[in-house]
């Protein structure tokens, strides 16, 4: 395997690590017999190095990569670790360079791929989210599949070269990657394959059966009374109440009906829409505020529904039997949804919708790459938000189907330890894995979160930057520092997600009892394998927390539950072999929790003060 | 972040020329400056302020065990991938003056001196530790993922009040800080604009019958979630004491017409119901009301976030008209109990004021020439080049800024004739 040759370590001018408490003479020199040691006053000084071919560096005092600077690289945040970790500034600067240069060390060199995707897109789902998608990616200049579009849809004339619509084709499966996906289909005349670079999914909106214009026009005799729902079953969107609100301010002012609109709250957060509201109360709607568990209903001798409600914005009770009533729908999944996830791989959320109801999947994201869903398709029914989310995707598409020389090697399966069990293939969150012989990852589809690699049982599939021997060589150099020999103080290993635990300790104020820190960063918290724990422990640390973003905030969706879940599997097997799990913490937080930070690492250090050194280490002595 | 990178694979770095000016460095403007990067176009962005980061990177999080999506972590990922595509934001920079160029704009730039220049420095925080007005003349930018990582303020340091104070610049070993730093102008030539300014929050000061700035315990939604963010808690606003009485005011400068805020702001009752949880979270023995108008859920899983909080918020229909200071130190609402329709009071230990959004009102976006909707806000004009994007287009949360300002993005690559 082709290793790193040229190592670099960049450091801070000598005032700077004077500075910070570490003797720079003594530092060049002790670092000088394992790698060149190179010193620098900017960081675009370091980003214009240009190293030889296949190094490796280490960025001393930095918390992010240079992109200008084209070799593999670590870095150490120096200012923002050190606080946390016990011992002369000297020694503990040293620690982390040399446990970072074993990491670069071990570091493969990179190969690459150039990949030029297919330039056309596949968009499924009937009603104005579909066709707005189609019109803004022709506009793009992409070539587009419409599946399952209106019959009479047809974009602009200028387009017509670019767009094929399939309106009684079924969807039978995908297989592929982004870029190039290849799409089953059938129909009534056979079946056939396309080739697409995307897939948006866009569901069905056929407009409400209901429609509130469909109301009895100018029918009315005297004291006729029309009425409206909006959200008793179920919350109205905004749309749904500009909608409702539009019709019954029409009602309102063309014909003498008495018009209500029945809603526990009135949804006006979107554009207009309290201008709308007020419009619509000048015309004469009188909107009546339902409570929030429904008003009781019963049914009068003619037939007619009857409302029964405390209003307390009018203080009256009000018993309201319309002659006319127009009940609002409640908004629910399209049955292409489960189908379409069902085929494709794709996570669905609880209510239905695709895509997890997680804040890093927005706008338009679904768990694959190169599979877009909006609208409709993921619950959404505003017009406003609608057009973000198609401008969102054009631009996600864009970039997803504009040509790229791409790294191929970030995931490598080592076909010695590889049983071929696909446990891998099964496990990754993002469909990112193929079986080509053995499993291979697509570069394009992988995010790069180690998820494989924590599951896989036989440690065949290794990620760049975080292999087994990579973490293991920072956690044996970090662990082998000599202890603070007068006081206890815990020595605790944070296995923490890069984008949430070191963001927060970054941010977290200085702590004011000194601890005894030795920081991991995984790609994500479901990175986390029982023997990266139990080797923290036989090495001596006195406690070990795993930090992952919160559940529902991690940007794979699986990561922070899979951490969760080891977590509790290995305090079981713990306190199995008789060692306290109290040891071990799992915690949740978010990269912007840098008081939290400080707060839970504190706490966990004073519970392990409080039970002792680890009986595996030799602390405290 | 340790972890070893190597070629940034998925970003092609190409020679750029700066063809976009992008003004506003806050969720908006850094998410619009990558997704441009991404596809080859250099963005110019300028921010105002001495830090990027907005008016997200002032949230806290919400969440207690899981995620509430209020979205506040959104700016710091923005942030992180914005250095991590090489880019950077000019500070104390605003627009003075344009002129129509080729097709495109001739823009003149003012910058505010820098004392500390972001490219010499290496953050190593050796001047935070010699100032003796750290922190506030001296600042370390609340949002590590993005430089410049510190900062000067002329306003509170010594050596501008005229002391002899060189504290920080002898401290600096790579020479970054310069106190005689002057400010300068720039002209840049670009080819489109992209406004990304951000919200204003609506000043309670102009509703003075709520109390604001008189009586103790009223604060801003704003202020509380600086205080959840810097102390993880509440009890700052109410002398060191956690407060066991909370309110929140709902619609402060927004659904008012004779303030002329004719509209909702969207996300006050998401923020305000999301902090209603985390305080709850933090101190369960916490009494929190919250007087309403409407309650504004939309989006996915909202309503069920509702739901849940209902059961823990005391929900008041109505706003109140006046707040007062009551005996012993704390705030009196007066109200309508709607039920019984007499007029009641309850005594609270905070009272939050959950203020709207404003349109921008700085003049130079009429200089350049953006339209403006009904309502104030900034609309994006194509054909012209110039793009809105984010809270300054229209009241929107975090995520919806985000979508936004890839949106406009893609909208401008498209003016730029990048499609394919």
């Amino acid at each position: 395997m082709d290793h790193v040759l040229n190592k670099i370590i960049v450091l801070p001018p000598p005032a700077v690590l004077a500075g910070w408490g570490i003797d720079p003479n003594r530092l060049t020199s002790e670092l000088g017999r394992a790698a060149e040691v190179v010193t620098v006053s900017s960081w675009d000084q370091a980003a214009n190095l240009a190293p030889p071919e296949n190094s490796g560096v280490v960025l001393v005092g930095r918390a992010e990569p240079l992109p200008a600077l084209k070799a593999l690289q670590t870095t150490i945040d120096l200012a923002s670790w050190t606080p946390w970790m016990a011992g002369p500034p000297h020694e503990k600067a040293l620690a982390l360079i040399t446990a970072a240069l074993a990491e670069v060390s071990l570091g493969r060199k990179a190969t690459f791929r150039r990949i030029v995707p297919e330039k056309k897109v596949l968009v499924w789902g009937r009603g104005p989210a579909a066709e707005k998608t189609t019109a803004a990616l022709l506009g793009a200049g992409l070539e587009v599949i419409l599946l399952g579009g209106a019959p009479d849809f047809s974009p602009e004339p200028a387009w017509s070269g670019r767009f094929t619509s399939l309106p009684q084709a079924r969807f039978q499966g995908l297989k592929g990657f982004p870029g190039r996906f290849t799409v089953f289909l059938s129909s009534d005349d056979g079946s056939r394959e396309l080739s697409v670079g995307a897939v948006v999914l866009c569901g069905v909106d056929a407009g409400s059966t209901r429609d509130p214009a469909a109301g009895p026009g100018g029918a009315g005799r005297p004291g006729f009374k029309l009425a409206f729902t909006a959200g008793l079953e179920q919350a109205a969107t905004s749309g749904d109440m500009g909608r409702i609100m539009t019709a019954a301010a029409a009602a309102a002012r063309e014909t003498d009906n008495a018009v209500f609109i029945l809603a526990p709250h009135v949804k006006v957060a979107g554009p207009g829409l309290e201008r709308l509201y007020t419009a619509a109360r000048e015309a004469g709607v009188v909107f009546l505020r339902t409570p929030d568990g429904g008003p009781r209903t019963a049914t009068t001798p003619d037939g007619r529904t009857e409302f029964r409600f405390f209003d307390g914005a009018a203080r009256a009770d009000i018993r309201l039997a319309p002659d006319f009533l127009v009940p609002d729908e409640p908004r629910k999944p399209d049955s292409t949804l489960s189908e379409a996830a069902g085929l494709m791989n794709l996570t669905l959320g609880e209510d239905g919708y695709l895509a997890p109801d997680n804040t890093l999947f927005l706008p338009a994201a679904t768990n694959r790459r190169g599979i877009l869903a909006l609208g409709p398709a993921r619950g959404t029914f505003s017009a406003d938000v609608l057009d973000r989310e198609i401008g969102s995707a054009a631009g996600e598409i864009g970039r997803l189907l504009t040509p790229v020389e791409i790294q191929d090697n970030r995931l490598v399966n080592d076909p010695g330890r590889c049983a071929i069990c696909l446990t891998c293939v099964r496990t990754c969150p993002v469909g990112a894995l193929d079986y080509v012989e053995r499993p291979v990852a697509d570069p394009l589809a992988c995010v790069e979160c180690g998820l494989c690699a924590a599951e896989c049982p036989g440690d065949a599939l290794q990620l760049e930057g975080f292999t087994d021997p990579q973490i293991k060589a920072r956690l044996r150099i970090l662990l082998e520092r000599p202890r603070t020999k007068d006081d206890f103080i815990p020595r605790l290993v944070l296995f923490g997600c890069r984008r949430s635990a070191f963001p927060a300790l970054a941010a977290a104020p200085t702590p004011e009892t000194p601890v005894d820190l030795v920081p991991i960063p995984l790609p994500c918290a479901g990175k986390i394998e029982q023997d990266l724990v139990f080797s923290a422990f036989l090495q001596g640390a006195d406690g070990v927390m795993v930090v992952s973003c919160h559940h529902d905030n991690c940007r794979t969706h699986q990561g922070s539950r899979d951490a969760a879940r080891r977590g509790r599997h290995l305090k079981m097997l713990l306190e199995k072999a008789g060692f306290e799990p109290a040891r071990l913490s799992f915690f949740t937080l978010a990269p912007n929790m840098g008081v939290e930070f400080q707060r839970a690492t504190v706490e966990f250090k004073d519970r392990i003060k409080e039970l002792g050194p680890s009986p595996l280490s030799g602390g405290g002595s | 972040m340790s972890g070893v990178i190597n070629h940034p694979n998925k970003l092609e770095l190409m020679c750029m020329k700066t063809e976009i000016l992008i003004m506003g460095a806050g969720t908006a403007g850094l998410t619009a400056a990558v997704r441009l990067a991404e596809r080859g176009v250099a963005a110019l962005v300028i921010e105002r302020d001495f830090f990027p980061g907005g008016l997200g990177a002032q949230l806290a999080c919400k969440a207690v065990d899981e995620c509430r999506k209020c979205n506040a972590c959104l700016v710091g990922d923005a942030a992180g991938e914005f250095t991590r595509a090489g880019l950077e934001v000019l500070t104390g920079a605003k627009v003075t003056g344009l002129e129509p160029e080729g097709g495109g704009y001739k823009v003149r730039v003012a910058r505010e001196p820098v004392f500390l220049d972001s490219a010499r420095c290496l953050e190593c925080g050796l001047c935070l530790e010699k100032c003796p007005e750290a922190g506030r003349a001296l600042r370390k930018s609340p949002l590590g993922q993005a430089r410049p990582g510190y900062a000067l303020d002329p306003a509170y340091c010594l050596h501008f009040q005229g002391l002899e104070c060189r504290a920080c610049r002898d401290a600096c070993p790579t020479g970054a800080i310069d106190l005689a730093a002057r400010g300068r102008e720039e002209i840049h030539e670009v080819r489109g604009i992209i406004a990304a300014p951000g919200g204003r929050p609506f000043d309670p000061a102009l509703k003075p019958r709520l109390g604001y700035g008189r009586v103790p315990g009223v604060v801003t939604a704003l202020e509380l979630e600086q205080a959840l963010l810097r102390e993880g808690g509440a009890a700052g606003l109410t002398r060191g004491k956690s407060p066991g009485r909370i309110a929140f005011i709902q619609c402060v400068g927004s659904r008012d017409k004779s303030l002329g805020r004719d509209y909702c702001s969207r996300i006050c009752c998401g923020y305000a119901l999301r902090l209603a949880h985390r305080l709850a979270g933090l101190q369960p023995e916490v009494k929190i009301a919250m007087f309403y108008m409407d309650i504004q859920t939309f989006g996915r899983g909202f309503d069920r976030q509702y739901q849940e909080v209902k059961n823990r918020v005391e929900l008041i229909h109505g706003i109140p008209g006046e707040i007062l200071a009551a005996e012993g130190g704390s705030v009196l609402v007066p109200f309508l109990n709607e039920a019984s329709g007499r007029k009641e009071s309850r005594e609270f230990d905070l009272v939050t004021l959950s203020q709207g959004i404003q349109p921008p009102d700085d003049p130079v976006w009429d200089l350049l020439g953006f339209p403006r909707d009904e309502d104030g806000f900034l609309k994006s004009c194509p054909e012209k080049g110039l793009f809105a994007a984010g809270t300054a287009a229209g009241p929107m949360d975090l995520a919806e800024a985000k979508a936004d300002a890839e949106a406009a993005a893609s909208r401008l690559l498209k003016h730029l004739g990048r499609g394919f």
